[in-house]
């Protein structure tokens, strides 16, 4: 078992979920913290985790921690995978860790490396201004044998480094290219579009094997999704372990959870969209805790601990051949733009069977709402939990829509 | 059939659920309760739903109320719980109005002794429920059928009921007598315009509450009753109106004066205006004139006003007074007691008033705010809002909307301008806009967006329904240039002339200041304000216009609630010899609790209808800011006495002001 663990982010959950389970932690977070975190005796560490890059020196935090005596680091949030790889490397002796949390803090390089290794990916390109764009856009409807008079092919273009769908822009037409993509979002990474069904999977990854595979579900990307995933995609399950294991191999992942998302085709082959390596937005973990009845997110930190024996980390997971008894699903409710004055729980929802609680929060007063960006500024989830996996789709896909703000 | 079993079966699995929540909100550490306390309170919210759901709830309110669910709340402790507030908290939806179901349940099971909470006894829990029935009586019996309820969620409408409901059993209205007496009495003394709260409260206590005349409660309750119901022993005696009506037409002079007399009186007594009363008025100013100054229990000045007004009483009473706003009766009576329509200014007005085009929305609006269940047209509403206003300019109110400065303006101009407030009514509901000069720029109310309310309250008057909206949003852009054009100096130094006009003396002084942040040049913000108001000290003289300033509300513990917008009216001599503030407060609660011992008065103390008082000291010690004329001070402030200045502020430091730094004297 790990000396002590450093959890790099700010994350009220995990830290009870590892006192929980009583181990050994640390948190290092920005300073803001320290106040709050001295109030609840939370053994804590100020940094600014600000952009990792050549000017930052990991050493020191390093040398912050060694009273704590930590040898295992853990990325909780996207910008602390850098920090986490630079800190795993001291600890394992090892520089390449660092490499490949770079990996996937820069989704061409990433695109790259699952190109490299065998896996189906796009035709992408790095793109750093509007003129590249639509160069790339001319390519690619080139390599689609586009006639005059067609429509342009769909491509997606994404900054290099931001979590979920921040700064993702679904181009679909030459004049999107000036229209959505800001000249702030250069450079990034344009990818012609994937066709298929998408969903995610979160795969712990330890001594280099998938321990534990968790297939999510996405009703809609960004605020619908359930877990377990329903029986079309849990049929894929073995196809989806071994293009997970060969993604593994192929990044070289020891330790730690990943969470890719794939595209199913209509012809049953799996298109890699991209991979994380931290906690994965949409409350996914917490819906597969209760789906597969084990605390994801301890599992999660403890599959990052190399001195883990097969045995000791069983503990952590559910029993192997686990069935989980029902679906747990949830939706993110954004109110829609325009102004809101207070919360109204919609009265089919308190009929619903299905309806399981929300944490919705009281707008402070009434105000304007705009539009959204990646998971942020969501106002809470609504959580469902039944047994027939076509309902759930469809109730998750209804209140979407369902006004909870007025 | 099948939806019910069905229902059966998921409250068992809601409770389950509930008491899982519950445990795992328990087990939470304290540094991550917030989230698993909105899940427990959204389960917690589908069993407020039905009444089974409630019970169980009730169970187990103390596990709940043990594992923190009031912790970091404002409902954390009960004995600073307000009853009046919980009316409107409940009425303001999810999560609070769950929240507040559950304080009540716990209160409950403090006054039933199934749970002890230290610092509140069973008997000031169940002392609280009685007084939260009375307070919010129009919540507490209501089945919400009437259409004043659809703006609401029907499932919100539906756990108030139900709570009630269950409330009712463990306190019966019966044991409530002496509290509504108290209540109704209030109302009635204070006048308010809108008087569908005081009716509601009849209506309930007539179909639940037989009353005779055994006890003096019950006698206390008779009174009102009677005016309402009964004004008069053949209004009973035919019962119907219909009945009454028939009689009227073959009774003869004598018998109707007498019934006038009556009706007049009763009206006079109470404020309120029977149906037998409106019916009475129809037929007298048609058969016999002369009576209606005896219906309208006029004096001799409004005896004049009347004769010399007759023709347009009667159109007024014939095109307008309809049983949807027979209240106006009193305020016709009231317009024609101040001589209002023998001021040239006034009647030039009133008769354009009554001829306008009312917009659109405007009419819409009208009719929104007609809350009583007999109709009325859009012009009907205006013109008996306006006789009610200028009639009663006391009776004005704020209702459930942030809109003090907005009252006391309609308020003000009704006493001293009411020409200027007509000729704003009729930009209103004629244009739905009003203009307003600001420091040599206009401000037109259609233009700006944001106002201060934010979910127009519709219990209030006509007129304000009308002004309001427009007034409020005036004021806030006032206050917002004000802000950017005079950095660093209270907006309300530039606004409150522009807004109310020219009765708003030059001189202002607040306790704050913007740039140290600190309370400052306390002792001499008193004497000042002892020195312009004060008769014993400002040279025996009495106020020529009431003075606007800003309060602090402060609850029973005398803690900081928010600031306030009143009137000063006068400071005189109680009947008892004692110095007292008598002031207009828009708030529709005249009787409050401010801490301290600080009880404002609405009768008892000399006040007039609509007005509410304190002592001298005690009101001065809520003041942070006021308008004076600095032309008359000359150094007089000098001769207030120390005493008197360390008294308030001493009341001061010990109640708003702990909230505040104080700069050091």
């Amino acid at each position: 078992m790990a000396n002590r663990f450093a959890l790099l982010g700010w994350s009220l959950p995990v830290i009870e979920s590892m006192q929980r389970a009583e181990l050994p932690y640390v948190v290092v977070s920005f300073p803001d913290f320290e106040s709050y975190a001295k109030e609840h005796n939370i053994p804590f560490v100020g940094y600014r985790l600000d952009e990792f890059g050549s000017h930052s020196n990991s050493l020191a935090l390093a040398e912050l921690l060694r009273p704590y005596n930590v040898d295992v680091a853990v990325p909780l949030f996207e910008e602390t995978v850098e920090w986490a790889g630079a800190l795993n490397s001291i600890y394992r002796d090892d520089p390449r860790v660092l490499n490949r949390a770079f990996l996937f803090r820069n989704k061409a390089m990433m695109k790259r490396k699952a190109l490299l290794g065998g896996l189906r990916v796009g035709l992408f390109e790095e793109i750093h201004n509007h003129e590249q764009a639509h160069k790339f856009l001319d390519r690619l409807n080139e390599a689609e044998l586009q006639l005059p008079g067609e429509d342009d092919a769909w491509f997606h273009v994404k900054p290099f480094a931001s979590a979920g769908t921040v700064g993702h822009r679904f181009i679909k037409s030459r004049e999107d290219i000036d229209k959505k993509i800001k000249p702030a979002d250069f450079p990034c990474l344009a990818e012609s579009h994937l066709r298929g069904q998408e969903f995610s999977c979160e795969a712990f990854i330890h001594k280099g094997k998938v321990r534990f595979l968790n297939i999510t579900e996405y009703v809609k990307l960004g605020y619908s999704n359930f877990i377990p995933a329903g029986p079309e995609l849990e049929a894929k399950r073995e196809l989806i372990h071994s293009e997970i294991q060969k993604l593994v191999d192929v990044f070289g992942i020891e330790y730690g959870m990943i969470h890719p998302e794939w595209f199913l085709t209509e012809d049953g082959r799996l298109n890699f969209g991209e991979v994380a390596c931290r906690i994965p937005g949409g409350h996914i973990l917490e819906l597969a805790s209760q789906a597969h009845e084990f605390d994801a997110l301890l599992a999660f930190v403890v599959s990052h601990d190399p001195s883990l024996s097969d045995e000791e980390l069983d503990r952590y997971f559910p029993q192997k051949g686990h069935t989980p008894k029902q679906y747990y699903g949830n939706v993110m409710v954004f109110p829609k733009s325009g102004q809101i004055t207070r919360l109204e729980i919609p009265e089919e929802l308190t009929e619903e069977p299905y309806y399981l609680d929300n944490n919705l929060v009281e707008p402070l007063g009434p105000q304007k709402i705009g539009g959204r960006e990646g998971f942020g500024n969501h106002f809470g989830t609504v959580n469902f939990a039944g047994e027939d996996a076509e309902k759930m789709r469809e109730l998750l896909k209804h209140y979407e829509d369902v006004p909870f703000y007025v | 059939m099948r939806k019910y079993q069905y229902m059966e079966l998921t409250i068992n699995e809601l409770e389950n659920r509930f008491l899982e929540s519950l445990a795992l909100f328990r087990a939470a550490p304290h540094f991550n309760k917030k989230d698993r306390k909105s899940r427990l309170l959204s389960q917690a919210d589908m069993l407020c739903r039905t009444a089974e759901g409630l019970a169980f709830l009730y169970e187990s309110i103390p596990q709940a109320s043990e594992a923190g669910l009031f912790s970091d709340s404002p409902w954390e402790k009960p004995e600073h719980l307000v009853p009046y507030l919980v009316g409107g908290t409940l009425l303001a939806g999810y999560p609070g109005s769950t929240l507040e179901i559950l304080s009540e349940l716990r209160l409950a099971a403090i006054a039933e002794e199934r749970m002890a909470h230290p610092g509140f006894s069973a008997g000031q829990a169940r002392n609280f429920l009685e007084e939260m029935l009375v307070a919010n009586f129009e919540l507490a019996y209501e089945d919400f059928s009437e259409k004043a309820w659809e703006q609401y969620a029907k499932g919100e409408l539906e756990k108030i009921r139900l709570l009630f409901d269950f409330i009712h059993r463990f306190v019966p209205l019966e044991g409530l007598k002496p509290r509504i007496a108290d209540a109704i009495e209030s109302l009635s003394d204070h006048r308010p315009i809108v008087m569908s709260k005081m009716k509601r409260m009849l209506r309930v206590i007539r179909k639940h509450l037989p009353l005779d005349g055994s006890d003096v409660h019950n006698g206390r309750l008779l009174k009102f009753i009677n005016a309402y119901y009964r004004p008069t022993a053949i209004a009973e005696q035919q019962g119907t109106l219909e009945n009454y009506r028939h009689f009227l037409e073959h009774a003869d002079k004598a018998t109707v004066e007498e019934e006038c007399e009556q009706a007049g009186e009763q009206m006079a007594n109470t404020g309120l205006v029977s149906d037998y009363q409106l019916a009475l008025l129809y037929h007298v100013v048609k058969k016999y004139p002369g009576l209606v100054p005896v219906l309208l229990h006029l004096n001799s000045h409004g005896v004049a006003e009347y004769e010399r007004h007759e023709a347009f009483v009667d159109l007024l009473v014939q095109e307008f007074i309809v049983p949807g706003n027979k209240q106006a009766v009193y305020g016709l009576a009231r317009v024609l007691q101040r001589n209002l329509l023998s001021r040239k200014v006034t009647w030039h007005a009133f008769n354009r008033l009554i001829r306008v085009d009312i917009h659109p929305e405007v009419a819409k609006k009208l009719l929104k705010g007609n809350l009583t269940e007999d109709k009325a047209t859009p012009a009907q509403l205006l013109i008996g809002g306006a006789l009610c206003v200028l009639g009663q300019p006391l009776g004005v109110r704020q209702g459930n909307n942030p809109t003090c400065q907005s009252a006391r303006g309609i308020s003000m101009w009704s006493r001293h301008a009411p020409g200027k407030l007509i000729n704003l009514l009729i930009d209103a509901a004629t244009a739905n806009n009003v203009v307003f000069r600001y420091e040599g720029e206009l401000i037109e109310s259609a233009t700006v967006e944001e106002g201060l309310a934010r979910q127009f309250d519709y219990s209030l008057d006509p007129v304000s329904i009308v002004l309001v909206p427009h007034l409020d949003k005036i004021y806030n852009e006032m206050m917002k240039r004000a802000a950017v054009k005079h950095l660093g100096v209270d907006p309300h130094i530039s606004v409150n002339p522009a807004f109310y006009g020219h009765w708003i003396q030059t001189g202002f002084l607040s306790v704050y200041n913007a740039v140290t942040g600190l309370i400052d040049k306390y002792r001499g913000f008193v004497r000042i304000f002892y020195a312009s108001f004060h008769p014993q000290y400002n040279g025996g003289h009495h106020l020529i216009y009431p003075v606007p300033l800003g309060i602090f509300i402060t609850d029973a513990s005398a803690t900081m609630l928010g600031y306030h917008a009143v009137s000063l009216l006068r400071i005189e001599q109680s009947p008892a010899g004692e110095w007292r503030a008598y002031f207009f407060n828009p708030n529709s609660e005249g009787r409050q609790n401010w801490g301290q011992g600080i009880h404002p008065t609405v009768s008892g103390n000399g006040e007039f209808h609509g007005e509410s008082s304190v002592p001298v000291h005690q009101f001065a010690s809520r003041v942070y800011a006021f308008h004076y004329n600095n032309l008359r001070l000359e150094g007089i402030e000098e001769n207030v006495p120390e005493a008197i200045v360390e008294n308030v502020e001493k009341l001061a430091r010990e109640s708003w002001g702990r909230k505040y730094r104080w700069a050091i004297k």
